[in-house]
C-alpha cells in the first residue's frame, strides 16, 4: 500500500521535473540553431547575380584544360566556364591556382565554383555539389571502325595498354577472365594507338583525352573511340553544396549546351 | 513441513521484489546491449606460421605508412604484401608523442603490434623516431610550438625514448632514425637549422640508445635534397648540412647513414650535380663521406621513389616510373657498395592524400597492386620484366 509521499520524495519528484524541463528547453533550442543553420535561405544565386560575376577557380597548369600563358589563360574548361557565366547572364572571372589549392578556395568561398577536370570525389560529396559530367575522361577502347566496344569482344585479340597506366591495370585483371587475350605494353599511350593503326594490334585501351588528340592529329587512321567506357571517370564543375541554388543553375547551364551541341563544339574546338 | 513454508515464502519475496524492480531490469539489459553493439566485432588474423621473405634483392625495403592504420587486419595485410612483392625490410615512423603521451607514461600498444605482425612476416623493421609530445615542447600558452620543435633542454628525454624503444625492441629492431630531414626549416620546429644542434641531439641519443641496446645501429638522420643555401628561408643544403655535421664531430655518433634521394624527373642515371635534384644526388653526399674518411660507413637510402601523378609537375608516366624504378635497384645494386637497403615512398597509405602524394603508392587503399607493384615483384622474384 502506498503511503503519502514523504518531503524527500517530494523533493526527488521536483528535481526530476525540473531535470527533464532543462533537457527539453535544451534540446529545443539545439533544434532551433540547427534549423537555422541548416535551412537558412540558400542566398548564392542572389550573392553571384548582384556582383554579376562568377568566379571559378582553376588549375591553369593543365593542358588542354586551361593554361597561362603571359596574362592570358585559355583552354577547354575555360570555355565552358565563359558559356556557363554567359547563359547565366554573367561575366566570369578566373582565379588561377594549384590544383592541390582548389577544395580550399571553394571551400573558403574565395570562388564560386570550381572547372577544372575534377572528377567525382565522394568523399567529399557531403560538402561540394558535383554537376553533371561534362566530359568523361575514362578509359576507352580504340579500335579500327570501332569494331570493340566491350572488352569481353577482345577474346583472342591483341590489346596495347600504355605500361604501368590504368589501361595496364584494367588490361591485367581482365587477363584473368579473358584466357586468350594478349596484352601489349608500350612506353606511350600514343605508342598503343598507332599500333593499333599499324594493325600489331587490334584495339588499344587508353584515356579519352589522349585518344581524342591523337586521332586529330592522325586523322588517316581510321580509329574510333568506343561509345561507353571500360573506365568512366567524368569531369564535373563543383559548387559547394550549400550552394544549390547557383549550383542548379550552373547544371542546367550545362545540360543546355549538351543539348544544342555547344559542349560538343567546345570539345572539338580542343580535342579535335 | 514450516521450513518449506519458510523457503516458500522467501521464494515468493524474492519474486516480488524482482517484479518491483523490473523496469530497472529491462533498462540495464536495454543499456548492456546498446554498449555491447557500439563497437564491431574486430576483425580476426588466423595465426599463422612465421614466414620468409623470397627475394632474389635483398636490397629492397619499403616504406609503410602503418602507424595511422587501425585495423590489425590492414596492418597483416599491408606487411604480408610487402613480403610477397620481395622486400625485406620496411621503414616505419613511430611518434614519440603517440607512445609516450605524458612524461614517464609509455603507451607501447602500437608499435608492439606492427613490430610483431613486421617480425611474423620476416621482414626487417627500421624505425624512425620523432614527433615532440606536447609535455616537452614549452607551454603552448606562452609558445606556441609545431610538433616538430624539441627545445636544447629537451634533448635528454628524447634519448631516453630512444633508448627506451632501443631497449624494447632489442631483438626486433636493429636500425633506428632519430628524426627526420634536419636541415629543413619545417622539420626542425620552424627554427633556424643547425647541424651543430642536431650533432648534439644525435650525441645524446647515439650514448643512451647503446647504452640501452649495444646492438642497435644509430642512423644518422635522413636530409631532405633541397637547393637551398646556408641560410636559406626554408632549410639548408644537404650538401652544406652533412659537411658541417662532420665539421662538427657528428660522424662519431652514427653508425650508419640515412638518406633520401627522388628522382623527380630525371631518369636515375642521370648525373649527380651540387645544383640538380636527381636520384645520384647521393653520390655527392658519399663523397663528403669520403672526404671526412666515412666512405665504408653503411647507407640506408630510407626514402626514395618516382611519382606517375597526372597532374604534379614533378611526376613522371606511369611507364617511366617503372623502368626509372627498376634501373634505380639495379644501379644500386650494381654501384653502391655501401648502400644496405633501398626504400621506396611509399607502400600504401591509410586513406588518399588526394593529392600528388596519391602518385607515390605501390598499392591503393583498397589493396589492389598497381602494376608497378607487379613489376617490382617480378624483378625481386628473378622473372623477366615485361618489354
Amino acid at each position: 500500500m502506498r503511503g503519502y509521499p514523504t518531503r524527500n520524495a517530494l523533493f526527488f519528484h521536483t528535481l526530476r521535473r525540473l531535470v527533464a524541463s532543462i533537457c527539453c528547453i535544451f534540446l529545443f533550442v539545439q533544434a532551433v540553431r540547427y534549423g537555422r543553420y541548416h535551412f537558412r535561405p540558400d542566398l548564392s544565386w542572389q550573392r553571384v547575380q548582384a556582383r554579376g560575376v562568377l568566379i571559378v577557380g582553376m588549375d591553369t597548369s593543365y593542358h588542354p584544360f586551361a593554361i597561362m600563358q603571359g596574362e592570358s589563360i585559355s583552354g577547354l574548361d575555360v570555355d565552358i566556364a565563359l558559356e556557363v557565366a554567359r547563359r547565366l547572364g554573367l561575366r566570369m572571372q578566373v582565379a588561377p591556382m594549384g590544383v592541390d589549392g582548389l577544395y580550399d578556395a571553394l571551400h573558403t568561398g574565395i570562388v564560386d565554383a570550381l572547372i577544372s577536370a575534377l572528377p567525382f570525389d565522394a568523399f567529399r560529396a557531403g560538402t561540394f555539389f558535383y554537376t553533371r559530367p561534362y566530359l568523361d575522361g575514362g578509359y576507352f577502347l580504340v579500335s579500327p571502325k570501332g569494331a570493340y566496344q566491350r572488352m569481353p569482344d577482345l577474346e583472342g585479340k591483341r590489346l596495347a595498354v600504355e605500361y604501368g597506366s590504368l589501361g595496364d591495370e584494367l588490361a591485367r585483371r581482365w587477363l584473368r577472365r579473358l584466357r586468350h587475350l594478349q596484352v601489349q605494353v608500350h612506353a606511350e599511350p600514343s605508342a598503343a594507338l598507332a599500333a593499333v593503326a599499324e594493325g600489331t594490334a587490334d584495339a588499344a585501351l587508353v584515356d579519352y583525352l589522349t585518344a581524342r588528340l591523337w586521332l586529330r592529329d592522325h586523322k588517316s587512321a581510321d580509329l574510333r573511340i568506343a561509345e561507353q567506357p571500360i573506365y568512366s571517370q567524368g569531369y564535373h564543375a563543383v559548387v559547394r553544396s550549400s550552394d544549390l541554388a547557383l549550383a542548379s543553375r550552373i547544371d542546367a547551364a550545362l545540360e543546355a549546351m549538351a543539348a544544342d551541341g555547344t559542349l560538343a563544339a567546345i570539345l572539338a574546338k580542343w580535342l579535335g | 513441513m514450516r521450513a518449506a513454508e519458510s523457503r516458500a515464502y522467501q521464494a515468493g519475496r524474492m519474486a516480488r521484489w524482482l517484479w518491483q524492480r523490473r523496469g530497472i531490469g529491462l533498462r540495464s539489459a536495454l543499456l548492456a546491449l546498446i554498449l555491447l553493439n557500439l563497437a564491431p566485432s574486430r576483425a580476426r588474423i588466423l595465426p599463422e606460421p612465421p614466414q620468409v621473405v623470397q627475394t632474389e634483392h635483398p636490397i629492397l625495403c619499403m616504406h609503410t605508412r602503418l602507424v595511422d592504420e587501425v585495423e590489425d587486419l590492414k596492418i597483416w595485410r599491408t606487411l604480408r604484401m610487402v613480403r610477397e612483392m620481395g622486400a625485406t625490410a620496411i621503414v616505419e615512423f613511430f611518434p614519440w608523442a603517440y607512445i609516450q603521451p605524458r612524461e614517464g607514461i609509455y603507451d607501447w600498444h602500437h608499435p608492439d603490434r606492427i613490430i610483431r605482425m613486421a617480425r611474423q612476416q620476416g621482414l626487417t623493421v627500421i624505425a624512425r623516431l620523432g614527433v615532440v609530445p606536447s609535455w616537452a615542447r614549452p607551454d603552448a600558452r606562452l609558445q606556441p610550438t609545431s610538433l616538430n620543435y624539441l627545445p636544447p633542454e629537451r634533448y635528454d628525454d628524447y634519448a631516453a625514448f630512444v633508448a627506451a624503444f632501443a631497449a624494447r625492441y632489442r631483438d626486433a629492431v636493429t636500425h633506428i632514425i632519430p628524426w627526420n630531414e634536419p636541415n629543413l626549416y619545417f622539420e626542425w620546429g620552424y627554427r633556424r637549422v643547425s647541424p651543430e644542434e642536431y650533432v648534439a641531439l644525435l650525441k645524446k641519443v647515439y650514448e643512451a640508445a647503446h647504452a640501452a641496446n649495444p646492438e642497435v645501429q644509430i642512423l644518422g638522420a635522413a636530409l631532405a635534397p633541397t637547393l637551398e643555401p646556408e641560410d636559406g628561408a626554408n632549410g639548408m643544403s644537404d650538401l652544406i648540412y652533412l659537411r658541417r655535421i662532420y665539421a662538427a664531430g657528428g660522424g662519431a655518433y652514427f653508425d650508419a647513414l640515412a638518406v633520401h634521394t627522388y628522382g623527380f624527373t630525371a631518369p636515375p642515371e642521370a648525373p649527380p650535380a651540387p645544383d640538380q635534384l636527381n636520384f645520384r644526388r647521393f653520390e655527392l653526399l658519399l663523397d663528403i663521406m669520403r672526404q671526412f674518411g666515412d666512405a665504408d660507413k653503411p647507407v640506408y637510402i630510407t626514402e626514395s621513389s618516382w611519382n606517375d601523378h597526372p597532374r604534379w609537375a614533378n611526376a613522371v608516366r606511369p611507364s617511366q616510373r617503372i623502368a626509372y624504378t627498376l634501373a634505380a635497384l639495379q644501379y644500386a645494386e650494381a654501384h653502391w657498395q655501401t648502400v644496405q637497403k633501398l626504400c621506396f615512398w611509399f607502400f600504401r597509405a591509410p586513406t588518399l592524400y588526394r593529392n600528388y602524394m596519391d602518385g607515390y603508392a605501390f598499392v591503393t587503399v583498397e589493396f589492389r597492386p598497381r602494376p608497378i607493384y607487379e613489376e617490382v615483384q617480378r624483378w625481386a622474384r628473378g622473372t623477366p620484366a615485361a618489354p
